[in-house]
């Protein structure tokens, strides 16, 4: 043992302790690693028997769609727009065609198309959840739109070309707050919270004016702690100030 | 009994006169089950206490929280304070001075009492629940354990749509829907939510977060119910509860299918994290979280058997003449929801096999409602196809009085299971309450249910096994009493809800998630009118940080987390050899599932000086669908691991960072470092003067701060020991030495498999040539330029030999990139020297195949990681003669000892005409690793505490 081994001889490795079945921790780990694998596999292999069986049964499209048709009304614009875009689309289709077989016409009609449905990206996560939830990833349709929504990755040495995502939470003074009164009060303070926080307290009619403004993007999420801190301490002070109003 | 012994301020203790009491030793430590408290004046005095105090692992040290001390007055610190120390579990509290010489001098100190406790006869309960008539199991679960729980609590119902309930729960009961209850939950004493995996519950997720409480958690799997609001946050929202449950390396599973995304992860680690204590019914469950979530995370779950009321059933020659069946017929039933997870198809299989087949008085019902409507063509397909179709009846959806005739009038239950994810079958305790005859098959949950009360087969039984358990079931008889008395001994709603009541009860006194809300709640609620939005939200991001220190509260993420420091590639990717490693490291460790810990990379917010995390690198990086995460600030706690993988030497130089580090650990959090080299020590005249004293100024930092330092080799790593016995370091506050070897293959993303043009031309021009590549970053360290001189000198003479130089720009003076750029503008098709700058990495490993030997010239190298990539390759090596060359490449590889340029032609001569005569040493015998099993070396030291200077090798 050199020198430097023996200064550091009490914080030598401790033998693997053992529990009551004889089994060493790292050999418990590894049965803890085996089992989360076997049941990954076994749920991945039960997922690909459902999917043959679906395709088996060959009314997917028929069935998805009468599970979706309660929900489209909430996007009705945009399917109408979608369609009235197919439609319009039907003249240049020939084209479309002679130019999707050459290589660089593909890549630029994915460009075309990724870039559009890049500047919405409400309808783009609602476009990805539509043709995920109708199975869609079965037919080439849906394999097209799989590859349009997937995010687009940057080569090599190209990733800290990415705007981090931080949340400003607006910096109020305190005059601001104590000049408003109890329910815009209430309101500057939720402000605080993340957009997706704050959408989902939407419906719960805490204040009078929306928490979230249609500019913001409502799937913005912080993990932040502090958040559900101020979010509790904010419930506890409505609870004793006129506890019977809800604005639903 | 727990003692706090507080030190107060640092400062105290740096005085040189102050000498640490004689009496405060390890074992006094240890015997008393003392912790040591401290405030940190200065993020340096960590590093001295640490030297100083004798076990100190004890010690936990909080930095100086601003925010705080400006907003609170003294006697809310002192509340906090109180607080603090009640979540350390203090049951006695000392402050210690350095002049307290002899432990008599410890005066105890009253803790101050914080009350969370009120005193009231009944306490107010909100159920937060689905009831009847929603069509939900939960419900009706809920319905039979509510007249017990009223029995104890004063309950309050909370429901989404009170105008549908059931009028005489409107009668019995206060109701309020899920709004009043975000804005009225703090009326109530205690919080009881019910959650399942349906769409009833998804709100249940907001309401916990708002007003957290005890969670009873009938099904661990929340996809479904989470992806019920695809329509809102589409796909984002369960990746965001997949991340923060399950880490990066469960997305990475989840960018295909959405069913697969549901079926794999139970995406429930927000309800660990809210709760003050989790409930699940079986044994089962408990162990299938076990699987994705880690002991600190499950600290707070209960396992309680389902409650399961035993019902005065109508008699049951009533109800079979109310269901219209033969008095004299053998009845069978399946009861629950159809679907594929019941084992109906092997059922009829079974059936058709048995006596029973042919039997005319034999009947099978398929009670419950479908769902799966290819499954309900399937089945009524292949009963047409059965000897007497008229057996069978599959009744849909059937009523609760329905639901008992059935139960009276059926002589033996089939309870079949399969794809079980924890939940514990309702259908099935009814059966057996029922007193029936009951046939299960050992699987998920109903394995805990005893042999001596059902008909149990194996878990994947055969169907001659069902079939020969069909022939021999008879109607109710001895198992059905026992079964019965089973359910009422172990599962009757008195004992169950008892358990629940216990359970609550012991969350609430003992969780310190509870008391940190309530102090928190005192403090600033009476402070909002009074305080900026933004100040109140900067004093409680200060209060959830102090309380962690105490491990107090939890953090949105499930799992002690590695964090690892990836600075330098977020801000901007140098593309030098460290960041390849960086990225391949980091890719390794993100998609590993095995290491026990998430993996969280992080990047140093200079402007806000604060540690973020890296979630918008990692989303491009490994190229998921958007999760649309914010770049939070770190939320450290104990267990947690920081590795700074990448160079970044203004961290752990500059105050702010160190403060952060030094506060991570000292709550508890491992501080480690990558060391790649030492270099600008070693060889001084390689880099830019005023580099130098920066580098050293980093490595005595990180020395002064890190637990451990891994190297990426062994010569590193003597070298660092040398270094720190050169600067005679402490030997008790020095950190453990490791290192870990680089992986060999190119990154295996690569933005394009082919190459570019550009490179095409190049490789087409040297194709045929006999060339050397030189690979690294250019600097004078590298010795470039001694080689192309040695390759001139040889061209001079007439020899065929080309230089193929790849590397950005490092520390170099201009002269020589001037050189280079003259070299690449005078190319000839005789003079073949060029300078590529950064290539793809097809054309690199073009290069290395087509090269006759790859050359490293350099005067020192952490590694050497070209000769290994070169060596995966097959291209032989020349390296200069240094111990981490030998180290890496062994005994296959030319070495040169060369001082010259005329030195090294001569040599290269050589190496030539071995080259010609194929009998140059080979590199094929070099040992490479992949990067993964170079991961898995790094991770030996940091996660399995394996160390080089504790005598184990990687």
């Amino acid at each position: 043992m050199t020198l430097r081994q023996q200064q550091h001889s009490p914080a030598q490795p401790e033998p693997p302790t053992a529990n009551a079945d004889g089994l060493s921790e790292e050999t418990l780990g590894e049965l803890l690693y085996a089992r989360r694998e076997m049941l990954r596999w076994k749920t991945i292999a039960k997922q690909h028997e459902e999917h043959v069986r679906q395709l088996d049964a060959n009314s997917p499209w028929l069935y998805a769609l009468i599970r979706i048709i309660p929900k489209i009304k909430h996007h009705w614009k945009l399917l109408l727009l979608l369609t009235v875009g197919a439609l319009a689309m039907l003249p240049i289709l020939p084209l479309i065609l002679v130019v999707i077989i050459f290589p660089k016409g593909r890549k630029l009609l994915w460009s075309v198309i990724a870039q559009i449905t890049a500047t919405f990206p409400g309808w783009r996560i609602f476009l990805w959840s539509l043709s995920e939830k109708i199975g869609a990833s079965d037919s080439v349709l849906g394999r097209i739109w799989l590859r349009l929504m997937k995010g687009r990755g940057l080569g090599r040495g190209e990733y800290n070309k990415v705007e981090p995502l931080v949340y400003k939470r607006p910096k109020n003074n305190a005059r601001e707050a104590v000049i408003s009164n109890a329910g815009q009060r209430q309101w500057h303070l939720l402000q605080q919270l993340s957009p997706q926080t704050r959408f989902s307290l939407q419906d719960f009619g805490l204040t009078r004016q929306r928490l979230i403004q249609d500019s913001e993007v409502r799937q913005l999420l912080s993990t932040s702690r502090a958040e559900t801190s101020l979010l509790r301490i904010v419930l506890a002070k409505s609870a004793t100030e006129d506890p019977a109003t809800v604005y639903s | 009994m727990s003692l706090v012994i507080d030190l107060l301020e640092s400062a105290r203790w740096l005085d040189s006169a102050s000498k640490w009491p004689a009496w405060l030793t390890s074992t006094w430590i240890s015997a008393h089950k003392a912790r040591l408290i401290c405030r940190l004046s200065n993020p340096d005095d960590y590093t001295i206490l640490r030297a100083m105090v004798p076990a100190p692992d004890c010690l936990i040290a909080y930095p100086v929280y601003e925010s705080l001390e400006n907003t609170l007055a003294q006697e809310e610190l002192a509340l906090l304070h109180s607080a603090f120390l009640k979540c350390l579990g203090a049951k006695q509290y000392f402050k210690l001075t350095p002049e307290m010489v002899a432990e008599h001098n410890l005066e105890e100190i009253i803790l101050a009492q914080v009350h969370i406790q009120k005193e009231t006869d009944k306490l107010r309960l909100a159920l937060v629940s689905p009831m009847p008539p929603t069509a939900s199991g939960v419900a009706n679960y809920c319905m039979e354990i509510l007249p017990t729980l009223a029995e104890h609590y004063d309950v309050t119902l909370v429901v989404h749509s009170p105008a549908d309930l059931n009028p005489d729960l409107m009668d019995a009961f206060d109701v309020i829907n899920h709004a009043q209850f975000v804005r009225l939950g703090n009326c109530f004493d205690r919080v009881m939510y019910h959650f399942g995996n349906s769409s009833f519950h998804y709100e249940y997720f907001a309401l916990l977060e708002a007003h957290p409480g005890v969670v009873v958690l009938h099904d661990i799997y929340l996809g479904d119910c989470i992806f019920s609001n695809f329509m809102q946050l589409g796909l984002t929202e369960l990746h965001q509860k997949i991340y923060t449950s399950h880490g990066w390396s469960a997305l990475l599973d989840c960018q295909d299918s959405v069913q697969q995304t549901i079926n794999l992860y139970p995406a429930c680690g927000s309800l660990f994290a809210n709760s003050y204590g989790v409930l699940v019914h079986n044994e089962f469950a408990k162990d299938t979280l076990a699987l994705f979530f880690d002991k600190d995370t499950l600290s707070n779950l209960c396992v309680t058997p389902l409650a399961c009321n035993i019902k005065q059933l109508p008699d049951r020659k009533t109800s079979r003449q109310k269901l219209g069946i033969p008095e004299d017929a053998k009845v069978y039933a399946t009861f629950g929801f159809l679907n594929s997870n019941k084992y109906l198809n092997e059922l009829l299989e079974a059936w058709a096999r048995s006596t029973l087949a042919n039997d005319p008085t034999a009947r099978l019902y398929l009670i419950g409602g479908g769902g799966q409507r290819g499954l309900e063509i399937a089945l009524k397909t292949r009963i047409s196809n059965m000897p007497l179709p008229e057996q069978f009846t599959m009744t849909g959806f059937v009523e609760p009085t329905a639901y008992q005739d059935y139960l009276s009038a059926v002589d033996v239950s089939i309870q079949l299971r399969c794809n079980s994810r924890g939940e514990s079958s309702a259908a099935l305790l009814d059966s057996m309450a029922a007193g029936l005859t009951t046939i299960i098959n050992s699987h998920g949950s109903m394995t805990e249910i005893p042999h001596n009360t059902v008909i149990k087969l194996n878990d994947e039984f055969t169907i001659g096994e069902l079939t020969e358990a069909l022939n021999k079931s008879a109607g109710p008889g001895k198992q059905g009493t026992l079964a019965r008395s089973y359910v009422d001994d172990i599962h009757s709603p008195k004992k169950v809800v008892g358990s629940y009541i216990g359970y609550i009860e012991k969350c609430y006194r003992t969780n310190p998630s509870v008391l940190s809300n309530e102090v928190q709640k005192t403090l600033f609620t009476p402070r909002l009118d009074e305080l900026s939005p933004s100040s109140i939200f900067d004093c409680l991001e200060a209060l959830t940080d102090f309380m962690s220190c105490a491990t107090a509260g939890t953090t949105a993420l499930s799992g002690s987390q590695l964090i690892v420091d990836i600075s330098v590639l977020v801000h901007h990717d140098l593309k030098s050899g460290v960041q390849r490693v960086v990225r391949n490291i980091l890719r390794e460790l993100l998609k590993n599932s095995y290491l026990g810990l998430r993996v969280e990379a992080v990047y140093f917010d200079f402007k806000s000086g604060q540690f973020r995390y890296a979630r918008t690198f990692i989303n491009t990086f490994l190229d998921l669908a958007p999760t649309h995460l914010v770049d939070d600030v770190v939320e450290a706690r104990a267990g947690d691991i920081y590795l700074g993988l990448d160079f970044e030497s203004r961290i752990a130089r500059e105050n702010q960072s160190r403060w952060c580090l030094q506060t991570w650990r000292g709550r508890g959090v491992k501080i480690y470092h990558v060391l790649y080299d030492l270099m600008p020590i070693q060889l001084p005249h390689c880099f830019p003067a005023d580099h130098i004293p920066f580098f050293e100024h980093w490595i005595s930092a990180i020395t002064a701060l890190s637990d451990g330092v891994i190297t990426i080799s062994r010569t590193v790593a003597n070298e660092y020991q040398a270094w720190m016995d050169e600067k005679a370091y402490n030997t008790n506050a020095r950190p453990h030495i490791g290192y870990f070897h680089l992986g060999a293959e190119m990154e295996s993303r690569t933005n394009i498999a082919t190459l570019e043009a550009s490179e095409a031309s190049v490789l087409k021009k040297i194709a045929g040539r006999t060339y050397l590549l030189m690979v690294g970053t250019i600097e004078p360290r590298k010795g470039h330029s001694q080689v192309i001189e040695a390759i001139e000198i040889m061209q001079k003479n007439e020899v065929d030999i080309g230089l193929i130089i790849v590397g950005s720009e490092g520390w170099v003076d201009k002269k020589t990139i001037e050189d280079l750029k003259e070299l690449n503008n005078r190319d000839t098709k005789t003079d073949v020297i060029q300078w590529l700058n950064y290539v793809s990495d097809p054309m690199l490993q073009s290069l290395y195949e087509g090269c006759a030997g790859t050359i490293m010239a350099s005067f020192g190298e952490g590694f050497g990681l070209p000769l290994i990539e070169a060596a995966h390759y097959g291209a032989s090596l020349i390296a200069r003669d240094i111990p981490i060359f030998h180290e890496v490449c062994g005994n296959h590889a030319w070495y040169f000892q060369a001082q010259t340029a005329t030195e090294l032609a001569t040599e290269l001569q050589k190496w030539l005409n071995l080259y010609h005569n194929s009998s140059e040493p080979k590199s094929l015998g070099v040992e490479w690793q992949t990067w993964s099993q170079s991961t898995a070396q790094l991770v030996d030291s940091v996660i399995h505490n394996h160390w080089y200077d504790a005598g184990v090798e990687p």
